[in-house]
């Protein structure tokens, strides 16, 4: 059998985790990653990656909660391995609190998590203007340690790391039997997506090493996400904005409702303000598409768009695409004359 | 009133506060000095982890429950506040795991968020079947006896490193009071046959990603006796020993293996986890605390002893109820004196 020549597009955690999962399941193939960022400089950097669902408007709840599953289910192997510490997975107790009763007291993914329960009276005694709470543990996957792991991994199954530019995915064609496109907001350029919009987000990474509680405001605008080095704080959320420059009067609001929730962070130190421009869309894009020009053909599996919840999924997702591009080397080793090749 | 506080400590410390803090005013001046051989960070205090959590079963004495609540309180109240991270103060939630169900300790209830462990959570303890899940305080040893010391220099108490050979030779010097806060080492002082050291050892590691205490269990070994692990604020204290009777104050290599084995089992992403320290201590192990007034005749006067140690491995848990407790003893004497001017009421 011929190996299949796989490219990736985009080395953020959505494409290093894709092509390692096809590197391992799709064989006998070679993949290579290329993308004009790296870690520590793409999105998944600035994220804190806490596994917490962000809910997908228009996808089933029961996928999404087995995309959440799968990828909490990895990580907490990984977290409880040796590796952890290379791999910056660990695990990290708190709360998510509500100024008003919720909709949802108990979240679809309340059962992956580890001990989800309601917070006591006394817990809430902490944030007077709170009235009701969740407690629970889950993981943090750091994309600035989990990255570099994941190429580490990719680089040990035969993969190739290249530092390119794809204006065009036809530039992959004819060197790449099939392009994983991976490129998150890019991909509003590269597959002419207009429902990509950057959500921006500001956080601050700071030294607290006493905060050893993650603490969440159930609008998700307001957190406190302890790190192995960092604590994040954050946040905002702005529609449209591509203003990747950090505005120092936002980084003292966040200060300021992180510290009402935390007063111990008025003693952080070594603040630094980081910005990220979350991949939205209003869905996940998850999908094959041929792409067909003068003759040619080129295979593509679209994997983008994971907005602010890409790292709390991106395993389980990263499967699924796997199973896409499995479906496509299938069709490229056994063209039929009515297939859709 | 002239008063000497013996001991440097976690006790020494805080007593010495608390006495200060209900009964020093213009009316009537404290003249207050501590006298130690030890000071920060040689002392025992410094050693703990200094997670707050009482032994599993009641120890003996009914008041003890109440002082350790009176601390676990205290603290709270301190929490969130701008000086906690000064303090070595912070919320810490985590695991004790055992072989086999247990009975709820008396102290759930005062710890936050107390519950059993899940079967998804013990699977991350091959070894253990069955375990609690809470919230508790940390209060890291070295940060707070820095803290206790800057807030006691505000107040002018005085410091003097001395080693006190016996209570007469700091009664001839003056003093109104002592305070007998010498832990480990009160028998050199007056012998007392409860009183023993029940050492520790324990390795200091780099390990950021640990973010909750485990803390084993093997009730027919004894406490202390199996593999803990407490994440402090700057490394994470590994621990798992109890040697009653031992004064030897030379880290063990055979403890060293005991502790590494034992907590590399418990939590293996500690393997690659770099070692920055290991230090010995002793706890001040008695059947009860001694915290009680007596009274000690040299020449013509009377000298008044409030004994307060013998705190085991709990000291840090308890400290807080017990200075407060010190601090009545304090104002009875002031009382018997005539010198208060108002009646303690705030205690």
């Amino acid at each position: 059998m011929d190996t299949v020549r796989v490219a990736v597009v985009g080395a953020g955690v959505i494409g290093l985790s894709t092509a390692l999962c096809i590197s391992k399941l799709v064989s006998p193939s070679s993949i290579t990653v290329l993308s004009d960022k790296f870690t520590p400089d793409t999105t998944s950097d600035v994220a804190a990656g806490m596994l917490i669902p962000h809910a997908y408007a228009d996808t089933a709840i029961h996928k999404q909660k087995q995309w959440f599953r799968e990828t909490f289910d990895h990580l907490f192997a990984i977290a409880n391995s040796t590796e952890a510490g290379d791999a910056g997975v660990h695990l990290v107790s708190g709360w998510q609190i509500f100024r008003n009763l919720p909709a949802e007291e108990v979240p679809f993914w309340a059962d992956v998590v580890l001990g989800f329960r309601k917070m006591t009276e006394a817990e809430l005694k902490k944030f007077p203007q709170h009235v009701f709470g969740q407690a629970f543990t889950t993981l943090k996957c750091e994309g600035l340690a989990y990255l570099p792991w994941l190429e580490k991994r990719i680089k040990g199954s035969g993969g190739l790391i290249l530092k390119r530019r794809i204006e065009d995915l036809w530039e992959l064609h004819p060197s790449f039997d099939i392009v994983v496109n991976c490129s998150g907001l890019g991909s509003r350029e590269l597959a002419g997506d207009s429902k990509m919009l950057p959500v921006r987000g500001q956080v601050l990474k700071v030294k607290a090493p006493w905060v050893r509680h993650f603490i969440r405001e159930g609008s998700g605008l307001t957190y406190i996400y302890p790190g192995a080095s960092t604590v994040t704080l954050g946040g905002t959320r702005q529609k449209g904005d591509w203003n990747l420059s950090p505005d120092p009067e936002m980084s003292k609001d966040i200060l300021s409702r992180c510290c009402a929730l935390e007063p111990s962070l008025h003693r952080a130190y070594d603040i630094e303000e980081k910005v990220g421009l979350r991949p939205f869309r209003p869905d996940v894009r998850l999908q094959k598409e041929l792409l067909v020009k003068d003759g040619r053909k080129l295979p593509v599996v679209h994997h983008y768009g994971h907005g602010s919840g890409g790292i709390s999924v991106h395993w389980g997702m990263a499967l699924e695409a796997t199973k896409l591009v499995s479906e496509w080397v299938h069709a490229l080793r056994n063209p039929a004359p009515k297939a859709k090749l | 009133m002239r008063v000497v506080v013996i001991g440097a400590g976690v006790m020494g410390l805080s007593t010495a506060l608390c006495i200060h803090e209900h009964y020093h005013s213009v009316h009537q001046p404290l003249d207050m000095k501590i006298y130690a051989d030890r000071f920060t960070p040689l002392t025992t205090t410094d050693v703990a982890a200094g997670l707050w959590q009482p032994y599993l079963s009641d120890h003996g004495n009914p008041q003890e429950a109440d002082w350790n609540q009176q601390t676990f309180n205290y603290l709270l109240s301190h929490v969130h506040s701008p000086n906690a991270e000064k303090m070595g103060l912070a919320l810490i939630s985590g695991y004790n795991l055992f072989h086999e169900a247990f009975p709820e300790p008396f102290w759930k209830d005062t710890v936050l968020g107390f519950r059993k462990l899940t079967p998804r959570e013990l699977d991350m303890f091959p070894d253990y079947s069955y375990g609690w899940f809470n919230t508790s305080l940390i209060l890291e040893g070295k940060s707070y006896l820095h803290w206790l010391t800057e807030r006691l220099t505000e107040r002018r108490v005085k410091f003097f490193q001395r080693k006190v050979e016996s209570f007469e030779e700091v009664a001839r010097g003056g003093a109104d009071v002592i305070i007998n806060c010498t832990g480990v080492w009160a028998g050199a002082l007056q012998p007392d046959p409860l009183l023993q050291p029940g050492r520790g050892q324990i390795i200091k590691v780099t390990a950021p990603w640990v973010k909750h205490f485990i803390i084993t269990h093997d009730p027919d070994n004894g406490i202390y006796k199996s593999p803990y692990i407490i994440p402090g604020t700057q490394a994470v204290t590994l621990g798992g020993i109890f040697q009653l009777g031992n004064w030897s104050e030379i880290n063990n290599i055979q403890d060293h293996k005991t502790i590494w084995e034992g907590c590399c089992r418990l939590e293996p992403t500690l393997k690659n986890a770099k070692i920055v320290d290991e230090c010995t201590g002793f706890r001040p192990v008695r059947p009860q605390i001694r915290l009680e007034r007596e009274q000690l005749h040299f020449g013509p006067s009377v000298t008044e002893v409030i004994h307060n140690y013998g705190h085991g491995g709990y000291g840090l848990t308890i400290h807080w109820g017990c200075a407060l407790e010190a601090a009545k003893l304090f104002g009875k004497i002031l009382e018997e004196r005539k010198l208060s001017r108002r009646p303690p009421s705030h205690l």
